[in-house]
């Protein structure tokens, strides 16, 4: 009796116990796609190459990017604030914030291409061939233009292909530099054969980005291991067939006005100046992820950004950009420095636009009395402040942007970039030359800064020129490296004789000259700091040497085999 | 709008029928059996002879109860040789026969271990005596001692191997509670809590400025303390097994008050708190900065001194930031309930109000409670009935998320609060870039708060078709509506422009719920008792949240969206659900109350798994083994009871990221349209975590329970840990990827870990007279944590307000979770050869370092001296590098320990509560930041010891061989006006410091007035009045505000142990507070 009622209830229990179905515990996310659904048409993968443009190389683009390319490179004055007055005096830190960012950035943007790559080879039935094998392009191209910046920051870093097989793979290891350089050749050469001529969305990278990326590759590595200052003539040639390539048959042009170059009119949005060839796209309603910081940083007084921000007054040009511009023979080239820098007296329409236009106020740079003083104790500082990528209130620039959100994209890498590889490639070993080639595409640059041509150039020129051209674009670093690789000695001798200290710009009959301050910061002098071979490459960020140890054993050849082919 | 109306009256009138149904059956006649007579006694305490009042008196066998008047007086109808059960809280259950006499006094023996007790554990109850495996409980008169703004704050030192700190003392903030130690490295270590069925797994506390949440109170915040009847802690793995995934941290069963038979109860209550600001921390005042500023100028390193501060010694003390920012405040709570019934249907209805204002500006908590729990028994075979809270709460977040504390420590004394004029104090022109905002005014001008609505309850049917065999079927739910208000304007404040309103509105809701059925069948053959029970389990959760913000607000008076500036206005929306599906068993079996065996399992499965992995089984066993039950013990008369348990089960966890197992994508804007990128490495073979414990326990209680020892040795190994397998960035992972072109490292089964530990209970009456009695107990906890298997060494770096990342935390094999590593100071450079002779300090390039003895590039006098522990090989290698960065703190206590003791004299009871930590470590973050100079920008304060830097005799390089200290004897390093080419911004033990402390938590007095004064006031039954004092004093080395600093979990993934940035702190409070009993 007992027993029957017990399994009565036990079958009445168990009727209830009737599970839930079998979809119950299948909950894909809500919110967004997954890649197994996602890249199904060729507009899906536009869609997924897009961000490859802005997001990962967010950290980069900011003090980063300033403070390795600028002020490392001699280019940009800083003060201390939170440690990095230390990027003039070539004693960074492992610790520093900036080695940070820079060195996070490049490694997101490499997985991120990785990534994605996978994702578009596993692309559904929908996508078209050339349209995979053009994101594929995209991804590749983007893993190189990093690997170009960790290679030149780092020197040997580890090749990572496939972040997900690498993983667990306990003896990645770095690998040589030649290695390194080998695999950025090889991403762009297939970048550049799968790349369309033109693109749909304006602003992507093409084949002649490619081309002039692959070109400038080469003829870095023309001067790996150099000796006695002499360059590789294979790959200088090489440099030299792909620049001429882009200059002869890409039909892109410089834009007519330098200034316009860094102007929101020209370059924001799908609105891109056919001399970009590779950029950073930001969108100023977007999240903060995607939004140009850029102005923030530089900016000398909130009243530019009307923001809130504009923290820039320590930034300013070093003195040896100033020396360039106060020296009578460059009196010419001024399109270009009031594109760069404010000097007193200069007007600008274009910012506060509200307020009748910006004046560049003399009293400003009267010791003593600047509104907007560096960090601490210099005395008084003067600089000319940064006005490349400073653009005004977001009135001024069709009510887009807002606080550390300006509406401008950011150049990686210009037309006129390639026209001076191209000088460089032809002149090659050469102590100087008067090639009409090169002195065309050489003086088609000045021609457009308004200066006056030259009939012969040597290395230097050309150094000197992609200084002036790309100040305040975070290249002068890296256009040192390059010279560093095969003459470290006169490289090293730049550095440590060039001026990094601070100065006053004063005026005799309205014309401005500067005074330096000395190292005790009062008595006119110059200010120097030696740059020696164990401090030309960046250190890893402490945290990540904790992590990875292995990053402070010699570099290892690296096994090309294992690419996917 | 007519019908809207017409719809919430019949919402209400359906409500009270609703209530009239379950109060009715009060008034209906009894049935008395046949020779039934009245029978009328009085019940009183056999030690002290005074009455009890409020006793339950049954018919054994029958429903017919009734409850004792104050006085201890009753009168119930029973027949001749019927037993009556007398019990009452507090006493020894105690059964009398009816005799032929119509007049039965009862004598009641204390019990003072509750030996009665039945304890809620996971899906059913059992006798305390009864238990096989390692449960505690906490009583509501524990809970109800301290002063409690939520439950969690009421578990603090409450019991064993249960660790609680107050991760923020804003005020309702949820806390971190982690039981026998952390059981995860990357995900959510709080225990799962189970308030009457409704599972509430917390988030763990978050923490940083720039990780900041945008609340601070969890879903407990809701829940009112007083209505809690008692909290069993399933620590043990036969305990917690029954809840299978959910259990591996393990649980916290509350259940809440419920009606009694008998005549309506009404309580009623009040609470004023008047909370005390903190130690402040010892900055400079206006006449030591302007002659520490002065010094700063001479060495290069500060200008635009303010013309004001050209004479030190005429100035006065300036502004004090951190008084003007804590205040003296109140915290107030009203509370009401009302419980009774009949023996069919019991009530228990309660609201409470809670207000506290915090102790710093722009920070508060609200609660407002109501709660309804009915129970009734329609037909002999049938119970059923409902619980149910709704709650509202308001949290102003100014202040943490201002981060207010830090800037009230950090700004410099020159400004003022206020104007004379009565506008706020700023700073001048000069200083403006590199000024730090006035943080009163930041505090007044934000607005920054949260407001949630939630209800949490469930219904019940029991149906016993035969006497044993019980179907129960509930379904508990709870949901949460949360609107998160943020707007903060702009201001011009001195020469501080920020012409920038910012602003977000945020409205999201969350829910869970579960339907779950067990058949239970309890029997007894001879010495055989056998508990049965399988049961099936489904739950279901999902949130959604819709965000809008905007910038630049044409006013700051009107603060909605509608005036933000439309081009800057930004929405967004998201969703999830997650669900899992459960069977479980138990089976019990007991034999000659003497021999204990008991089996659980339960297998899951979950949606946070893929198809091929979803289910896991947990199995338990354990055996109790009543040793004083034997014969051969009966000679120790003196012990009452003596268990010894065994114990083995497994827990699992399910991680907490659902989408680990798919490859997820997120939208990033381009300027093509939509874009996506992916936000992290998918792990499609993820699987469950498996938790083997081991538990090994006994209980003692002797002489006539005045003793009672309870204590639990444990060991728990976690293999197939689920953790985010971090590697080197340049495999271009992140911690908490998913956004800004971060990709999340993948979610892996990779990890082990060990906890092992034990706890100690001890609780005693030593004296018990008529009048006076004297209770002491305490618990003593050992807990010690072991990563044993990792993917990588997780490295978390910490970003703090300064943006400063030195605050380093190392999770590493071999190690507990997150130690704070860092450098080893030995002093500062005292001269040429100080320098010469040690390792080279800073590695500020690759390759080969160098030793540079200079002001500006390298090593000087004054200079902090790193030790060279270590280098790529392993060994010291002449060159101070992250080789040399090494644990300088363990952040876990060596063991906790916890006393309280009363004394109650005739109405008087005083209550004493210590709760003491020994043997952690902690980084006081804050002395950090404002021990270096320079280290918090120019224009901020420092410590007063700042001044105390260190001063070379000469700064020229020429004078590098003579240069000295001349101030030797102190541990700031000199000042460099550009750079810190030493290095000595490097975080080093000098930061870490003892957090032991030994709190004096709670000192109560109350005074329960007597029954013989209330005859004069008839409609009272009791009238207590108490007085208290909470955290009276902390013996302690640390120098910050408090001690009690907890676990956090930062960026979403990663938890920082013991790291005091700015944290509001807990403080001392007194209250007075008044219960009534009508």
């Amino acid at each position: 009796m007992l027993k029957n009622i017990f399994i009565t209830g036990l079958a009445l229990g168990l009727l209830v116990l009737s599970g839930c179905k079998k979809s119950f515990l299948n909950r894909p996310p809500l919110s967004a796609p997954t890649a197994g659904t996602f890249y199904q048409t060729d507009a899906d993968i536009l869609n997924g190459t897009g961000p490859l443009y802005n997001a990962s190389w967010d950290p980069y683009n900011g003090t980063a990017m300033e403070a390795i390319g600028d002020v490392l490179g001699g280019n940009s004055l800083t003060d201390d604030y939170n440690g990095r007055g230390a990027w003039l005096t070539f004693s960074i830190p492992a610790t520093d914030g900036s080695i940070g960012g820079a060195y996070s950035a490049f490694w997101s943007v490499i997985a991120n291409a990785n990534v994605v790559a996978y994702n578009i080879t596993n692309a559904g039935g929908g996508a078209s061939k050339s349209a995979k094998n053009s994101g594929l392009a995209e991804c590749r191209f983007m893993r190189a233009a990093a690997y170009y910046y960790l290679a030149l920051d780092w020197g040997p870093v580890p090749i990572i292909y496939d972040n997900t097989v690498q993983l667990h793979d306990s003896t990645t290891h770095r690998n040589n530099l030649a290695d390194v350089w080998k695999f950025i050749i090889i991403d762009l050469s297939w970048a550049k054969d799968n790349l369309p001529t033109a693109t749909s969305q304006a602003g992507r990278v093409t084949r002649w980005s490619a081309e002039g990326m692959l070109a400038r590759a080469y003829l870095v590595r023309s001067g790996l291991n150099g000796t006695n200052g002499q360059r590789n003539q294979s790959d200088l040639d090489s440099a030299k067939y792909w620049s001429a390539d882009v200059c002869h048959n890409s039909g892109l042009t410089l834009l007519g006005n330098y200034y316009n170059l860094f102007t929101s009119k020209y370059f924001s949005g799908t609105t891109v100046p056919a001399e970009c060839l590779f950029g950073l796209f930001w969108v100023p309603g977007g999240s903060y992820f995607v939004h140009n910081q850029l102005q923030s940083n530089l900016a000398y007084d909130p009243k530019i950004t009307q923001t809130g921000d504009g923290w820039g007054g320590s930034f300013g040009a070093s003195p040896s950009l100033m020396q360039y511009f106060l020296d009578p023979a460059n009196s010419a080239d001024s399109i270009r420095r009031k594109a760069i820098m404010f000097m007193p007296g200069d007007y600008y329409p274009d910012i506060d636009v509200a307020d009748g236009g910006w004046h560049v106020d003399t009293t400003l740079f009267n010791n003593g009395k600047i509104t907007a003083p560096g960090q601490s104790g210099q005395g008084g500082i003067d600089h000319a402040f940064v006005k490349k990528y400073v653009i005004g209130s977001p009135k001024d620039n069709g009510g887009l942007g807002g606080q550390q959100n300006e509406n401008i994209s950011t150049y990686m890498f210009r037309l006129s970039d390639v026209y001076l590889n191209y000088a460089d490639a032809i002149l090659g070993n050469s102590a100087s030359t008067s090639d009409p080639e090169a002195l065309n595409y050489f003086n088609s640059v000045r021609a457009r800064a308004g200066i006056a041509p030259k009939t012969s150039i040597t290395y230097s020129d050309i150094y000197e020129e992609k200084k002036i051209e790309f100040a305040f674009e975070g290249h002068q670093f890296y256009d040192w490296k390059m010279w560093y690789y095969f003459n470290p000695t006169a490289a090293m001798n730049y550095f440590s004789t060039q001026n990094r200290g601070n100065y006053n710009i004063t005026y005799n009959a309205g014309h401005p000259f500067i005074t330096y301050f000395g190292t005790d910061n009062k008595a006119i002098g110059t200010v120097t700091y030696n740059v020696t071979p164990a401090t030309a490459d960046l250190s890893y960020p402490e945290s990540e040497l904790l992590v990875a140890p292995n990053l402070t054993q010699p570099p290892v050849a690296f096994d090309f085999s294992k690419l996917p082919k | 709008m007519k019908k809207l109306i017409h719809r919430g009256r019949v919402v209400t009138t359906g409500l009270l029928a609703a209530f009239l149904l379950f109060v009715l059956p009060l008034a209906a006649q009894q049935s008395t059996p046949a020779g039934a007579k009245r029978i009328t006694g009085k019940i009183t305490a056999q030690n002290t002879g005074t009455a009890i009042g409020g006793a339950t008196i049954t018919v054994k066998g029958t429903r017919n109860s009734v409850q004792a008047t104050e006085n201890g007086d009753f009168s119930i109808m029973a027949a001749q040789g019927e037993r009556l059960v007398i019990t009452n809280v507090g006493y020894a259950q105690k059964e009398v026969t009816v005799g032929s006499s119509g007049v039965l006094n009862v004598l009641l023996s204390v019990d003072f271990n509750n030996m009665n007790d039945v304890i809620v554990v996971g899906y059913g109850k059992m006798k305390k005596t009864d238990l096989s495996s390692a449960v505690e409980t906490i009583s509501a008169e524990d809970l109800t001692r301290t002063v409690n703004t939520t439950i969690e704050d009421a578990l603090i030192g409450r019991a064993a191997n249960v660790y609680v700190t107050a991760t923020s003392g804003q005020p309702g903030a949820g806390s971190s509670v982690i039981i026998r130690g952390v059981s995860t490295i990357t995900g959510n270590p709080q225990a799962l809590y189970v308030v009457d069925g409704v599972q509430i797994r917390p988030d763990p506390p978050a923490g940083g400025t720039y990780n900041q949440p945008a609340g601070y109170a969890n879903q407990l915040a809701g829940i009112n303390p007083d209505d809690i009847e008692s909290i069993s802690v399933l620590e043990g793995p036969a305990a917690t097994s029954i809840y299978g995934a959910a259990g591996a941290n393990g649980v916290l069963m509350i259940t809440t008050k419920h009606g009694k038979a008998g005549a309506t109860r009404l309580t009623a209550g009040s609470l004023l708190t008047l909370q005390d600001h903190p130690k402040f921390r010892p900055v400079m005042n206006l006449q030591e900065y302007a002659n520490f500023t002065h010094r700063l100028q001479a060495l290069g390193a500060a200008s635009n001194v303010p013309a004001e501060l050209g004479d030190p010694s005429i100035l006065g003390p300036g502004t004090d930031w951190q008084s003007a920012l804590f205040r003296r405040t109140l915290l107030q709570k009203h509370s009401f309930g009302v419980s009774g019934g009949s023996d069919k249907s019991t009530f228990y209805v309660s609201g409470d109000y809670l207000s506290q204002d915090g102790i710093a500006v722009g920070s508060g908590f609200k609660r407002g409670s109501v709660r309804i729990n009915l129970d009734n028994q329609a037909t002999k075979w049938m119970k059923f009935g409902i619980n149910m809270s709704a709650f509202s709460t308001h949290e102003q977040v100014n202040t943490t998320n201002g981060n207010i504390i830090n800037l009230a420590i950090a700004q410099n004394p020159t400004i003022s609060v206020k104007n004379p004029d009565g506008s706020w104090g700023g700073p001048t022109q000069g200083q403006a870039q590199y000024a730090l905002t006035n943080p009163i005014a930041l505090a007044n001008l934000d607005n920054d708060y949260n407001k949630s609505l939630g209800i949490i309850g469930g219904v019940y049917l029991d149906i016993t078709p035969i006497k044993g065999l019980t179907w129960h079927s509930e379904a508990n739910g709870n949901y949460t509506f949360t609107d998160n208000y943020v707007f903060n304007p702009s201001y011009t404040i001195g020469f501080l422009v920020n012409p920038n309103t910012t602003g977000s509105r945020t409205a999201s809701n969350n829910w869970w719920a579960s339907l779950n059925t067990r058949v239970q069948y309890d029997f007894k053959v001879k010495q055989h008792a056998i508990s049965a029970m399988v049961g099936h389990e489904a739950q279901k959760y999902a949130y959604e949240s819709l965000n809008g913000a905007g910038q630049n607000y044409s006013t700051n008076t009107v603060q909605e969206l509608s005036v933000a500036d439309p081009l800057t206005q930004t929405t967004t929306s998201s969703r999830g659900d997650g669900s899992q599906e459960s069977y479980f068993a138990r089976l019990g079996y007991i034999y000659a109350n003497k021999y204990i065996l008991q089996g659980v399992i339960r297998r899951d499965g979950s949606s946070n798994f893929g198809p091929d992995n979803r289910y896991g089984t947990f199995p338990s066993v354990s055996a109790a083994w009543k040793i004083s039950e034997e014969p051969f013990m009966k000679q120790f008369s003196f012990i009452d009871d003596l268990k010894f348990r065994a114990e083995y089960g497994i827990s699992g966890n399910t991680g907490n990221n659902g989408s680990a197992i798919y490859s997820n994508l997120y939208a990033v804007a381009t300027p093509w349209g939509g874009g996506f990128l992916p936000a992290n490495f998918p792990n499609p073979d993820l699987k469950w975590e498996q938790d083997k414990s081991t538990n090994l326990g006994f209980d003692l209680h002797m002489l006539n329970n005045r003793i009672e020892v309870i204590g639990d040795f444990y060991k728990k190994n976690i293999s197939n840990l689920i953790l985010v397998a971090s590697g080197p960035e340049y495999l271009g992972g992140n911690l908490s990827g998913g956004y800004g072109g971060l990709l999340s490292w993948p979610t892996e089964n990779y990890g082990g870990m060990t906890n092992k530990g034990f706890g100690i209970t001890v609780n005693t009456v030593p004296v018990t007279t008529r009048d006076f009695q004297w209770r002491i107990g305490g618990n003593f906890s050992m807990d010690r944590n072991k990563v044993t298997r990792l993917v990588a060494p997780l490295l978390t770096q910490y970003q703090s307000w300064t943006n400063n990342t030195q605050a380093e935390f190392l999770t590493k094999v071999g190690q507990p979770l997150s130690m704070i590593t860092g450098y080893v100071a030995q002093g500062l450079f005292q001269n040429y050869n100080d320098i010469k002779n040690h390792a080279i300090q800073t590695t500020s390039s690759s390759g080969t370092p160098q030793q540079i003895i200079d002001p500006l590039q390298g090593s000087w006098v004054g200079d902090v001296k790193f030790r060279d522990l270590s280098g790529p090989n392993g060994k010291p290698d002449g060159v101070i590098d992250q080789n040399d960065r090494t644990i300088i703190g363990n952040p876990w206590p060596k063991f906790t320990y916890n006393l309280n003791t009363s004394f109650s004299y005739k109405g008087f009871d005083l209550n004493i509560f210590f709760t003491g930590v020994y043997g952690n470590k902690l980084l006081n973050q804050t002395r950090y930041q404002n021990e270096m100079p320079l280290g918090a920008g120019v224009y901020s304060n420092h410590y007063k010891s700042v001044a105390n830097f260190a001063v070379p005799s000469s700064t020229n390089a020429a004078d590098a061989l003579t240069a000295v200290l001349t101030n030797p004897g102190y541990k700031i390093p000199r000042v460099v006006a550009n750079g810190d080419p030493n290095g000595n911004v490097r975080l080093t033990q000098w930061d870490v410091e003892s957090g032991s402390y030994l709190k004096l938590k709670n000192v109560r007095l109350s005074y329960r007035v007597p029954g013989k004064y209330l005859q004069y006031a008839k409609i009272f039954r009791g009238i207590t009045a108490s007085i208290q004092a909470q955290n009276v004093f902390t013996i302690t080395k640390y120098t910050g505000f408090d001690p009690e600093v907890g676990m956090f979990s930062y960026k979403g993934v990663t938890n920082i142990v013991g790291m005091d940035e700015g944290r509001y702190p807990s403080v001392r409070s007194y209250s007075a507070s008044l219960n009534l009993e009508f």
